[in-house]
């Protein structure tokens, strides 16, 4: 178990990591999901000991690790840009964190290497583990090459043979898929996923790329600006988010938002008359996503399209209410092929509207339903 | 227009073909009075080619002085100074670009500013303090000054300004010591800014005369541009042919190391962005 308390880092007066509080259960794979310079990067470059908090604790099974090096908390880490040595070939790559920790300074000597017993059946021991990783990964081809004449995705494999071969404590992922074009990028993702059951260790991820940490994670955390916003489930990021900021960021397409006065229960809205669970006293934001509206032959709501976007398994429109209210509405390939200048009729599931206080933008934990249904 | 391009190359051809002719120039003079025989060097005409080969220079060039001896001092004290600049300036450039503390900025701007100091301003201060170690007319005493190198550092510097910090950080992670990631990972890969570097410094040194003839002055330890020196016989009067002959023998490593290593050499040039 990996557990930040009120991790602060602090870059020229600026906190870049504002009182993290997170914790990552052992084996799991969680992901840190932020758009950039968002503080990810360096939450994770603290857990690598690669930089220290300005304050706050950071302990691994219970233990403050601030003082001690990335070798010895024994985590490996993947690099987006794979940062493998250009002057070694795979096999000396793979093995270096295994040389580095099996041997003494001594050992390592290239002369004192060969002439060395010790030094002789470590480094044998050695090669055989890196030629274990390098079968696992569909590497041995390649062991006598060097970086440059790999393609991407097998660099990134080389890096996850790396991290692989020190059998770590924890992995850390920084945005290892972004330089990968789209295909690869979901073999790989497939990949990661599969290595994660097979080793059964703690993988921390990080990424901008919200497909990525919903597809891969057990529990992800959402940054902006320095602040963790939510620490979730993919699903309940999904279905409960926890701000407005959240709802907005997790999503295909980014959610309608709108705020409305409720009096009393009463919730008159452009997106139609809702009964609130209880009265509510102040201003509320409705969230509402575009794939939670449809396109209906006759729904209760009409309006002109102005805009369309066809995406292949879904078309995204831009929908102007009478009330001169725009809305996104992503609808799956229907029966209706609307056309910009079009008139349409929308049909909304009240139970899909997120409500949020308008005043700090958090959740509020009441339920809609449509005006006239029984209570 | 083909007419017109023909042209404008066998003028850019000629101009070059004048500048290496220049350059040249002096090397052809001297191996062809290395090889003329002592009464054809005085004569009143110019004349390029020697009357017949005159090898005994040669042989006198190594019997009359201890030659070999002069090489092998030239050998010693360029590889000490190079070694020991490599083995402090590599770290020094390690920690300018990929470390963080206090007083950087001041300590590249010393590094700059001692590239603009000509070495012959710090000679008396360096003899003074030579003497006062009583390290003169020493082996240390030819090798010692030289061996922090700012021009070293710079070079070294602006290589590894190009090395990308995750890489550093992966060897961090992967368990290396900051001095392992020195000499493991950002050295090896500097190697053609290290192979420029050390054409500039052997160079340098071994054609060096001004400090041998400040340091040293027991002849077993001269250098070899100091070494033929000793050619110019001061009652004898000087013998120009073995003289021009030990010239083209000391100058003939470097043109050999040069040219074994200019490929390397140009391009630890155009990678540092030190052009020209």
């Amino acid at each position: 178990m990996i557990q930040l308390k009120s991790l602060t880092r602090i870059f020229d007066d600026k906190p870049v990591l504002d009182a993290i509080n997170l914790e990552i259960p052992e084996g799991s794979f969680t992901s840190l999901l932020g758009p950039s310079g968002c503080g990810k990067s360096t939450l994770l470059r603290i857990l690598a000991g690669l930089d220290q908090p300005s304050a706050g604790t950071l302990l691994f099974d219970g233990e403050d690790v601030r003082e001690k090096s990335a070798t010895l908390r024994n985590i490996a880490m993947v690099f987006q840009s794979y940062a493998l040595y250009p002057h070694m070939t795979v096999r000396a790559n793979i093995g270096l964190p295994l040389a580095m920790r099996s041997m003494s300074r001594l050992e390592r000597l290239p002369l004192v290497t060969a002439l060395l017993p010790s030094a002789r059946r470590k480094r044998a021991a050695n090669g055989r583990e890196v030629e274990r990783i390098a079968a696992m990964l569909g590497l041995t081809e390649l062991l006598e090459r060097k970086p440059s004449e790999l393609s991407g995705g097998q660099k990134q494999r080389v890096a996850v043979g790396r991290a692989l071969v020190r059998d770590p404590k924890a992995f850390l992922f920084d945005e290892p898929l972004s330089n990968l074009d789209t295909k690869l990028r979901g073999q790989m993702r497939e990949e990661i996923s599969l290595l994660h059951k097979q080793t059964g260790k703690t993988f921390i991820y990080v990424t901008h790329d919200q497909t990525e940490a919903m597809s891969l994670s057990d529990q992800v955390a959402v940054m902006m600006e320095g602040h963790i916003l939510q620490v979730a489930p993919p699903r309940i990021l999904y279905s409960r988010p926890a701000n407005t900021k959240v709802a907005a960021f997790v999503g295909e397409h980014p959610i309608n938002l709108l705020t409305v006065k409720p009096v009393g229960t009463a919730l008159q809205s452009p997106f139609g008359a809702f009964v609130l669970s209880e009265a509510w006293d102040g201003d509320i934001i409705l969230g509402l996503r575009p794939e939670n509206i449809a396109l209906v032959e006759n729904g209760p709501l009409q309006g002109r399209v102005t805009r369309v976007d066809y995406l292949g398994g879904h078309t995204l429109l831009d929908v102007e209410l009478s009330e001169g209210i725009c809305l996104r509405v992503a609808d799956e390939e229907g029966p209706l092929v609307p056309a910009v200048g079009n008139v349409v009729q929308l049909s909304i599931a009240p139970q899909k509207i997120h409500l949020f206080k308008a005043e700090s933008g958090e959740r509020l934990p009441l339920e809609v339903r449509q005006r006239g249904e029984a209570v | 227009m083909i007419a017109a391009r023909y042209l404008s190359r066998a003028v850019s051809l000629g101009l070059l073909l004048l500048g290496a002719a220049i350059i040249l120039l002096p090397f052809f003079w001297m191996i062809s009075l290395s090889l003329k025989p002592a009464d054809e060097i005085f004569q009143d005409s110019i004349q390029l080619l020697p009357s017949h080969f005159e090898w005994n220079n040669y042989v006198v060039a190594f019997t009359k002085m201890p030659l070999w001896r002069f090489l092998i001092n030239g050998i010693i004290v360029c590889c000490g100074i190079l070694i020991l600049q490599i083995l402090i300036a590599v770290p020094c450039a390690y920690a300018l670009t990929q470390r963080d503390f206090r007083g950087k900025a001041i300590v590249m701007g010393m590094v700059l500013a001692g590239l603009l100091v000509p070495y012959h301003v710090t000679a008396i201060p360096l003899f003074l303090g030579l003497s006062q170690l009583r390290l003169l007319d020493s082996y240390a005493a030819l090798i010692l000054p030289f061996i922090a190198s700012v021009f070293g550092i710079f070079l070294f510097r602006q290589f590894f300004a190009t090395i990308p910090k995750d890489l550093i950080d992966a060897a961090r992670v992967d368990g290396l010591s900051e001095m392992s990631i020195v000499w493991r990972i950002a050295f090896p890969l500097a190697w053609p800014a290290a192979t420029a570097f050390a054409v500039f410094s052997v160079v340098a040194h071994w054609n060096d005369l001004f400090w041998p003839l400040i340091a040293v002055s027991s002849p077993e330890l001269a250098t070899p541009p100091r070494g033929i020196l000793f050619f110019r016989d001061v009652e004898a009067g000087s013998s120009f042919g073995p003289l021009m002959a030990a010239t083209a023998i000391v100058t003939a490593p470097l043109v050999l190391v040069f040219l074994m290593a200019q490929r390397a050499f140009i391009q630890g040039l155009t990678m540092t962005g030190l052009k020209g």
